[in-house]
């Protein structure tokens, strides 16, 4: 018995383990780029779609597609230039990074002391779920003696009371 | 002669806080009832003394008194009546002030009556909270004082002061700044009040749990006590919360409401942690377990609330060298260090007293459950902890501050959110003590096969990424559940009274609000879910430039672009359409507004306009959209400006995001059903006298 109810914590354990897992890899997947547009068509779409990636160091938080000043009006036209120009969204951003520095994206690429962001929460949820699995056997462990027999808590209401009690039979 | 009233009512309160402080102290170590007494009434007269303070601002700026630098700085001789008195919080100064009052507002309702019950608690309840209090008061006297004035010393500078500088003649400016445009919209007006309401009320749990560890009580009284007053303010938070998001959407033109700003997670922050103590602190209650997880939780929300309003008060987010320049740093973290601290060495102290009555008996238990639960939300919270100061943290090791926008808080975030969802479908089917995977299997078998059939389903017609899938599927689950409970206390009931269901449903909550109350708030946070899932991934966005006729086309809906209109009071160049805008508005704005028809197939035309309100002062501008909701999906319209004749339109469909705002709603209902005092006690009292005739 106590194997089993061990083995459903464990299986809810995995659920939001490969949650994270599926999340992450298609997030990863969704994340290939698109072709260039060609040189004719290129749209304010298309600049906004690479521009949602990015900020411009004026707009504090406000993405590059969203902000209007001046000075982020040029970063797009730029984009729009270096688009019909044939370069590729991962050129454009390349581009923008060596002369502005990493801030300049939405996400920090996973290197360096970026790399921390994405490794910290994920050691945080390992650590957690060793405490977490530790803490459990801890509480079910602390004396193994005969349990203390305390009824369920009553609710104060003769109806729910009832209630649960069909439902106990149900 | 107001200010001086002002400013004297001010530093009385501040004396009151600390008198109060020092008795209930005095009283509780050397157990003299008369000191508590003493104590608790100088905690309620703060209340009276910071309402004159804030009289005194408000009237100020309403005569227009431009020798004071706060309403110089907030308000002018065009500032309509309304916004001169919501300038009050309009400042970093004023708001200060503000969040004061409310705080004592909050001391106020506790300490009124005299406790009949807890007695033990009381002197620390009043230590702890007036404590704070006066934590503020005094730095609102000291480092952010409303009630400087402007002074013109001998060579003609100005500069303000609370009291004269030698030599220097009070300077009372022709007319004042005015009103930042930004903070003239309903929603900034109403947003920050109930943020600040929210927040300031976690003193009042921090302050019973701290106050049980010192008095050493070990019952559960102070559970009971503080409940409410907890409830509230996780109401007002949350509230905020949304408001805020509303207003984002409403004004700020990005098409979005949650853009994972600091500002915006650090009023996140605690309301994780809180929201997991409300969860976890039942668990206290009823099986006296977890005791050094809730006292953890409420002590994280507490201080993360001084770290929050550290952050949006004074802006050191942008950039860590904005913390040196600002003189409110230093004591606010200090504070923060020292709440933090003070409640862990006292845990340390008090050890014997946390620990639990009960073991875990089996870990497929409600309890084991609501553990998980506290779990998840608190990697949720340190996950935002890291994304939001980390860009301070790599700016003070590398000097490069880094970005970390919307797609790594929903790659990071999105998971442990799907967690969350599940357990609240499977926790409350969990029962206390144990539970047998039997009896839960025969309880989730149909949600499940019934979310599995919506995620099939989603999957098979193409919904992408496969996340997309999952999200609604779990949602499904903790649904079904969710309304599933509803329903079967609803036929419990009909069958053994009879009742029809339309009152055995409202018998039902009535009789036990705080659990089906609890289950709204879910049902509440689901609806949402519906809608944050709908709108971050089916967003369609576009932008074209339009000459006047040139029609465009998103998803169903055409739009024609008709003609742009300029005002600009500044250059004169205001048209007779310009007055139209004008009516509420101050003239120090120039607006850019784009007339356009929105058609769909079997539908009437609808006219927006969106527009621009540029600030003249150069501080900003907001972006309302032009918006037509229907049931499915918002179709919102932003207008950027006309070149050349073209009018440039970016126009967005947000699928679901009615369901934001209707779980909203849900949600906060909820909370007011499972907050609302219950009647028991006086049904209790008019059953009595029958009772007592009975037995005669």
């Amino acid at each position: 018995m106590m194997k089993r109810t061990f083995k459903i914590a464990l299986f809810v354990f995995w659920v939001v383990a490969v949650l994270l897992l599926i999340a992450l890899t298609s997030v990863a997947l969704a994340q290939t780029g698109t072709p260039p547009p060609t040189k004719q068509d290129v749209t304010a779409d298309d600049v906004n779609r690479i521009a949602k990636q990015m900020y411009c160091p004026v707009c504090e938080n406000e993405p590059l597609d969203a902000c209007r000043t001046a000075a982020c009006q040029q970063w797009r036209a730029q984009i729009g230039q270096m688009l019909s120009e044939g370069q590729s969204e991962q050129q454009i951003k390349d581009y923008f990074v060596a002369r502005y520095g990493a801030r300049v994206l939405a996400q920090p690429p996973a290197q360096g002391i970026s790399l921390l962001l994405y490794v910290l929460p994920i050691v945080g949820l390992i650590v957690g779920v060793i405490f977490l699995v530790w803490l459990l056997r801890r509480l079910r462990a602390r004396g193994t003696a005969a349990p203390v027999a305390t009824p369920a808590p009553p609710s104060g209401d003769e109806y729910i009371d009832r209630v649960e009690q069909d439902l106990k039979n149900f | 002669m107001i200010v001086d009233l002002g400013l004297i009512a001010l530093v009385i309160a501040a004396l009151a806080a600390i008198y109060s402080f020092v008795m209930a102290i005095l009283g509780g170590t050397q157990k003299r009832p008369a000191y508590i007494e003493s104590a608790r009434r100088a905690a309620v007269a703060v209340l009276p003394l910071l309402t004159l303070a804030c009289l005194a601002i408000i009237v100020s700026n309403l005569t227009d008194n431009y020798s004071l630098e706060y309403t110089y700085r907030v308000s002018n001789s065009t500032t309509p009546t309304f916004l001169r008195i919501t300038a009050l919080w309009g400042g970093q100064n004023g708001s200060i002030l503000f969040w004061n009052w409310l705080m004592s507002i909050y001391i106020f309702c506790v300490f009124v009556r005299p406790w009949k019950s807890n007695r033990d608690l009381l002197p620390w309840v009043i230590a702890v909270s007036i404590g704070t209090q006066a934590f503020f008061i005094l730095l609102t006297i000291f480092f952010a004082n409303p009630f400087a004035r402007l002074f013109a010393d001998a060579a003609g500078n100005i500069s303000p002061s609370v009291f004269m500088p030698a030599g220097a003649t009070l300077f009372r400016a022709a007319d004042g700044q005015g009103l930042n445009p930004l903070l003239r919209h309903p929603g900034m007006i109403i947003h920050p009040p109930m943020l600040y309401l929210g927040f300031v009320g976690l003193v009042i749990p921090f302050a019973y749990a701290i106050a049980a560890l010192i008095a050493k009580n070990k019952t559960n009284s102070w559970i009971i006590a503080m409940r409410r007053p907890t409830l509230v303010a996780w109401l007002f938070l949350s509230l905020g919360l949304l408001l805020g998001a509303r207003w984002a959407y409403d004004v700020l033109g990005w098409g979005g409401y949650w853009g994972w700003d600091p500002v915006e997670n650090s009023a996140l922050l605690p309301w994780l942690t809180a929201t997991a103590f409300l969860h976890s602190v039942i668990i206290q209650e009823k099986r006296g377990m977890f005791k050094i997880l809730n006292m953890v939780l409420i002590t994280l929300s507490f201080s993360w609330m001084i770290l929050g309003t550290f952050v949006t008060r004074t802006g050191v987010i942008s950039s860590v060298h904005s913390f040196a320049r600002s003189s409110l740093g230093v004591p606010f973290l200090s504070f923060w260090a020292f709440s933090l601290v003070g409640a862990i060495t006292l845990m340390a102290i008090r050890s014997d007293l946390l620990k639990s009555d009960n073991k875990l008996e089996s870990f497929l238990s409600r309890e084991a459950m609501f553990l998980l639960n506290s779990f998840v939300f608190l990697t949720i919270w340190f996950t935002v902890n890291v994304g939001t100061y980390y860009s301070m943290f790599s700016e003070l090791l590398t000097g490069e501050k880094l970005t970390i926008g919307p797609p790594v808080y929903n790659q990071l975030v999105g998971p442990q959110v799907a967690a969350l969802i599940l357990l609240m479908g499977i926790a409350p089917l969990v029962a206390w003590h144990k539970s047998s995977p039997e009896a839960l299997g025969k309880m989730i078998w149909k949600p499940a096969v019934l979310a599995v059939a919506v995620m099939v389903l989603l999957f098979v017609i193409g919904a992408n990424p496969i996340f997309v899938a999952i999200g609604f599927g779990l949602v499904t689950f903790s649904l079904a559940i969710t309304l599933t409970e509803y329903w079967r206390g609803m036929r419990a009931r009909h069958k053994l009274s009879g009742e029809n269901y339309f009152k055995a449903f409202t018998h039902l909550i009535a009789r036990n609000r705080r659990r089906y109350g609890g289950y709204m708030i879910h049902l509440g946070v689901l609806v949402m879910g519906i809608g944050v899932i709908g709108s971050l991934n089916f967003q369609v966005q576009t932008q074209r430039s339009l000459a006047p006729g040139g029609q465009m086309q998103v998803g169903p809906y055409t739009i024609t672009y008709e003609r742009a209109l300029t005002c600009d009071p500044s250059t004169g160049q205001m048209s007779a359409d310009c007055a139209a805008w004008y009516i509420e508005r101050g003239r120090d704005i120039a607006i850019v507004a784009g007339y356009m028809t929105i058609e769909k197939a079997g539908q009437a035309p609808v006219r927006v306009a969106p527009y621009r309100e540029i600030f003249l002062n150069g501080t900003g501008e907001l972006t309302p959209p032009g918006v037509l909701s229907t049931v499915g999906e918002d179709l919102y319209l932003l207008f950027l400006g006309e070149q050349s004749g073209f009018g440039t339109i970016k126009a967005y469909i947000n699928p679901l995001i009615q369901f934001l705002w209707v779980g909203g709603i849900i949600l906060v209902i909820g909370t007011l059903v499972a907050m609302w005092p219950t009647p028991t006690a006086r049904r209790q009292t008019a059953a009595l006298p029958e009772r007592a005739v009975a037995v005669k």
